[in-house]
This record gives structure tokens, sequence and C-alpha cells, in this order.
């Protein structure tokens, strides 16, 4: 892949590579009955095999893949959640997800309260939430409840709260893991078009989705992953396209993961 | 040099959020409760009279003014308990946002400590009450507690940072935790004076880090001495390696959290 001089994201032969037991021990009374037993018996799985990706300043790229390609675990490693095992990442600019909204919600305080938690999480300073605080109550459309504790909010309403605060904060790149629909249909159409919107802004989008309609109309630039690696990369019309072909092409049962490698470690 | 840079280029990032989470802790303690921040001063009070009436009179021989006895060591050993425990869950508590989104681990848990070091100083009001109302003699030498509790709060930060990272990967640290800080009130003269010990049982005092804090806290406050030179230092070096073990083992575990929460 061809990286300019306005790459914003390098990832360099990234492999992440899980060690995961057979069993889930995680408390010490566990650990030491096992270990008497002789043995815990661990898999290494590949999430990431060998990827080499530039993303562009500007871009909007898009990942598509079956669930389990390693999509998630990309995106994670894009944001610095995770570190990647093997290979390098390096990125220019500030990250901001808008995955699963709402996580950093305090239900005991007041929405109002919680815009400041919020965007603080997301690496927003004081003065600037204070810029932005009137247009995230309005467009959450929450101005009568702003200074009621969340919990007494529906679902719905956290939602709209955590949409708009997302949405407000202006990151330099944005990473979207699949296209949420929130709130009522009204809404829905309202955060769609604003997601739009932001990523017909010159802003950066790296957007990870099954939905080829998404990748289509949202995005510019594409990679198809399977099994961990890139099978295909190129303009988003055409990793879709080819996506979709062998989608139905290969109706198959599923096969076992050639990632698991099974070992087991005597103790 | 350049990394330590970027370590303080990457706090300032988060200050205000480090700032905001302080605070959490603080509000939530104090929502929903008609006393408020009272109960930070009427718990060790409540405490200090169950314990003034068992002991006092049992003690009387030993120690006079039993609640300021009681208090220059209950109080300092109620962050260390209260401050090391939270700490321990903090990572695990915030698995949710971890999973999701980047920023500095060791501020959750370092936040959490914060939180806990406020209350400790607002529940120094009752020292100083108490310490009014029954007439203690009080000396200058009362600011060295100052550096004693800097110690401790660099102690307790060692220690929670350790503990929270070993938490992730057992969760059943904390109810061993919890019998571990049992033992250890008794084990450092907190309501008893610690000559009471005989001699051949003085080692488990000796050996309890904790316990260093108190005698060299009290002897400033309660008997209004001027501090002990040699257990000055003894702190000092307690809580620096405590703090450099806490947060090596942190840095070295932290990259794995995310695979265990």
């Amino acid at each position: 892949m061809q990286c300019n001089n306005k790459v914003v994201v390098t990832l360099n032969n990234v492999g992440m590579e899980f060690i995961v037991p057979n069993e889930k021990i995680d408390s010490l009374k566990e650990y030491f009955i096992r270990r008497m037993h002789g043995g815990i018996d661990k898999q290494r799985f590949l999430a990431l095999d060998g990827i080499d990706l530039c993303i562009n300043r500007g871009d909007k790229f898009g990942i598509i893949g079956p669930n389990g390609a390693g999509k998630s675990t990309l995106l994670k490693v894009i944001s610095g959640v995770m570190k990647p095992t093997r290979g390098t990442v390096e990125v220019k600019g500030k990250i901001a997800p808008l995955l699963e909204l709402g996580a950093g919600f305090e239900t005991e305080f007041t929405g109002a309260e919680n815009i400041y938690l919020n965007a603080a999480i997301l690496g927003k300073k004081k003065e600037f939430i204070d810029q932005i605080f009137d247009e995230i109550v309005a467009y959450s459309e929450l101005e009568d409840f702003i200074n009621i504790p969340v919990k007494n909010y529906s679902s719905g309403m956290r939602a709209k709260l955590g949409f708009a605060i997302a949405s407000k904060i202006d990151p330099e790149i944005l990473v979207l893991d699949e296209v949420l629909g929130v709130g009522d249909l009204r809404f829905r159409k309202k955060s769609y078009d604003t997601m739009k919107g932001m990523i017909a802004d010159k802003k950066t989008v790296i957007l990870c989705t099954h939905s080829l309609e998404s990748i289509r109309e949202l995005t510019t630039r594409a990679i198809w992953m399977e099994e961990g690696r890139i099978v295909r990369e190129g303009p988003s019309t055409e990793i879709a396209e080819a996506y979709e072909a062998a989608m139905q092409g290969k109706r198959r049962g599923r096969k076992h993961d050639k990632r698991f490698v099974t070992r087991r470690k005597n103790g | 040099m350049n990394a330590i840079k970027r370590q303080v280029e990457v706090f300032m990032d988060h200050k205000y959020l480090f700032y905001l989470l302080t605070m959490r802790d603080v509000k939530k303690k104090y929502k929903n409760s008609y006393l408020g921040i009272l109960w930070s001063l009427l718990s060790p009070l409540l405490d200090m009279i169950i314990l003034s009436i068992v002991f006092s009179s049992l003690l009387s021989r030993n120690v006079d003014n039993y609640p300021v006895y009681l208090l220059t060591g209950r109080l300092l050993f109620q962050f260390y308990t209260s401050g090391s425990t939270i700490a321990m869950q903090s990572i695990v508590a915030a698995a949710p946002l971890i999973r999701k989104i980047y920023i500095p681990k060791y501020i959750l848990v370092l936040s959490k400590l914060c939180s806990n070091y406020i209350f400790f100083l607002i529940s120094l009001i009752d020292l100083g009450l108490i310490m009014l109302v029954t007439g203690h003699n009080i000396t200058w030498n009362i600011l060295w507690g100052i550096p004693y509790m800097i110690l401790i709060f660099i102690f307790t930060v060692g220690i929670g940072m350790a503990l929270s990272a070993f938490a992730v990967y057992f969760r059943d640290t904390e109810h061993i935790y919890k019998v571990f800080t049992n033992a250890l009130y008794f084990a450092s003269a907190i309501i008893y004076p610690p000559e009471i010990v005989p001699q051949k049982y003085q080692f488990m005092l000796q050996f309890n880090p904790v316990f260093h804090f108190l005698q060299g806290f009290r002897r400033v406050t309660y008997y209004g001495l001027a501090p002990d030179t040699t257990n000055l230092l003894l702190c000092l070096a307690i809580s620096l390696v405590s703090l450099i073990l806490g947060v090596t083992y942190f840095k070295k575990k932290q990259d794995g959290f995310i695979l265990y929460l």
C-alpha cells in the first residue's frame, strides 16, 4: 500500500496473539487447584496476522469482513486500547471512538455532569467542553432533563446523550464500530445524517461494519479482512463488489478456524 | 528523558479527567445522604467512643487520653486500608471504559487514592476537635505530622497500584486482602500501646510497615515530641520502595489488562 506524506495511521506488520485458556481462570483458588492437578490448557489465537496499513488524512476508510475476522481487534489496536504483540502502530493526532455509546456514564449524576465526565474521558479540556456544552444539550433534545440524574433516563435518552457528546467533540480521527441507530426513528435519521456530515467533512474516519451499504455509501477506501489477514484492499466500491461476490459464492459450513493452535502447558 | 516528557504530556492531556474522576468519588459519597460530609466526621468518632468505653479503663495505666491515642493511629490506618482496597478494585471496576478507549490507566487508580485522601483529610478534623476538647497538650511538633501524612500516601499509592494490577488477574484478591487488613489492624498497635506486646511477638510489629508510619505520626502528634530521625528515614525508604515496586509491576502488567477484563 502506498503511504504518502499525509499519512495519519501507519501499521507495520502488526500481529495480535491472544492466549486463551480453555477454562477461564480468574481466581487464586482456581489457579492453585489447577496447578496441583497438573497444567492449564491454553490455546493461542492469532486475531491479527501481519497487517500492513496506511490511512491518510481525510480518508474515509472502511473495514469489512465476516464475524470474527479481526475487525474490532484492528480498531482496538489502532485506537490504542490494545498493544499489538508484534509490529508497530503509529498514529498522528487524537483518536476518538464512537463505539457503544455512553460507556462513561455515572448514573447517579445528572446529564450535565455526565457531559463533562464523558467529554473528558474522550480527552477534552474544560474550556472546550464549556464551549460546546449548549450545542450538545440542544442536539440531544434533552433540555428539560439535563439536570436530573441519568439513572432516571430511558435507554433511548441515554443513547441520544451519548451520541450528542460523541458527535460534538470533534476528534481528528473518528473511529466507528458499526453505524449505530439510536433513539426513536426521527433521532435515528438525524444521527445518520450527522454521521454522514462528519464523514463528508475533511475529517479522517475509520468505519468497521458488516453492511455493504455503509461501505459503499460512507467510505472511499476499504479493506476486506478474513481470519486476521487483509484479503484485499482498494476503492470501496470495488471491495464491496468483490466481498459480496465472494460471500454469495461460498455458503460453506463453518470449518475449524486455522488460527487456533492447541498446546498443553504442564506446570 | 524523552519518555518522561511524553508521560508528563499525556498526564497534562488528562489532567481535567483526573480532577473530574476524583471529584466524582467525593460527590458520590455524599450524594443521597442527609448527613453528607458529616459522615466522614461521625464514623471515626462513633468508633472512637465505642473503643474508648471498652478499652480505656483496661489500658488506663499505659495510655492517658485514650481517645486521642486511638485516633492518631486509626485515622492513618483507615486511609491506608480503604485507600488500598478501593485502588485495588479500580481497574476491574473501570473495565467497560478500558475496553473502549485509551486512557492512562494509572489515572483510574490515582484518582481513587486522591478522593480517599480527601476523606482522610476531612477526618483529621475529628482529631483536632478531640485534642481541643480533652485539653491535650499540643506542641509545634504536630506539624511534623505532615511529612508522615505525605509518606503514607506515597506508600499507599505503591501498594494500591500493585494490588489493582494483581486483582485483574485474580479476582478473589479482594476477599483475601480483606482478611489480611483485618489482621493488620490488630498488628499495628492502634487500640493498644506497642509496649504491652510480649518481647517474642514484637517482630510482628516491626515487620509491619504500616506500624512504623503510625508510630512516627503518633510521636509527633500524640506525644508532641520531635520526630525520631531513624523512624522518619525508615518511613521514607519504605514508601519509596513501595512506590517503585508498585509502579514497575503496574507498568509491566498494564498492557495485558485488556485481555483479562
